[in-house]
């Protein structure tokens, strides 16, 4: 699974911390996630995605995974 | 911007805690076994169902401290930890098979001994196998997702 959490995070000026509080997880997931090495489970793909203010499939997407 | 509690806030602190109310609930039950054990010329049914109960409210102390450890932790340390149990303890479990099964051909003298002492050194092999395998699987989930 590919996203562009670390894209988004950089747009915002944010650090991994400030997502990681926001998501309520620890900055290594996020960076876990930002690498593509960890998927999200729903309930926290969709919490990224408000988060983002955006819909899921422009935040992941499964092309060349 | 959206700010949650951290669910993961100070995760060695909270790990440390963990451990220590375990440590502590396994020495209360560990001193309660001691002065049984010290007080008895004889093992007896009394004896055994008050270690029993130490040991069983120790236990229940522990999985009450881990279980409030689980639910602070975050998705990915969940699955971390879920696949460090199961991965590292198999290949720890599959370990301590073979010295088991070696030692048990192989022991000689040592085949002799008490029955406690065999008991002991066989929990002490297995546990002390899967903890390995464990801490090694868990440490390797993380730094392939560095």
């Amino acid at each position: 699974m590919n996203n562009h959490l670390r894209t988004l995070r950089a747009d915002r000026n944010w650090s991994q911390a400030d997502l990681a509080a926001a998501l309520g997880v620890s900055r290594q997931t996020v960076n876990a996630l930002e690498t593509g090495r960890y998927d999200p489970s729903l309930p926290l793909a969709f919490k990224i995605a408000r988060v983002f203010e955006r819909p899921i499939e422009s935040i992941f997407s499964d092309e060349g995974a | 911007m959206l700010m949650e509690a951290r669910l993961s806030e100070h995760p060695l602190r909270r790990y440390g805690a963990v451990l220590g109310i375990g440590a502590l609930a396994g020495m209360a039950a560990g001193g309660v076994a001691g002065i049984v054990t010290g007080t008895s010329d004889e093992a007896s049914i009394g004896g055994a169902a008050l270690i029993a109960a130490a040991v069983a409210l120790s236990m229940g102390v522990g999985l009450w401290a881990s279980l409030k450890w689980w639910k602070g932790l975050d998705e990915a340390a969940q699955e971390a930890h879920k696949w460090a149990w199961w991965w590292g303890s198999t290949v720890g479990l599959a370990f301590a098979g073979v010295i088991l099964l070696t030692l048990l051909y192989g022991a000689g003298e040592l085949g002799q001994a008490p029955i406690k002492s065999m008991l002991m050194l066989g929990a002490a092999i297995v546990t002390g196998c899967q903890m390995v395998g464990y801490g090694v699987a868990w440490a390797a989930w993380w730094l392939k997702r560095r």
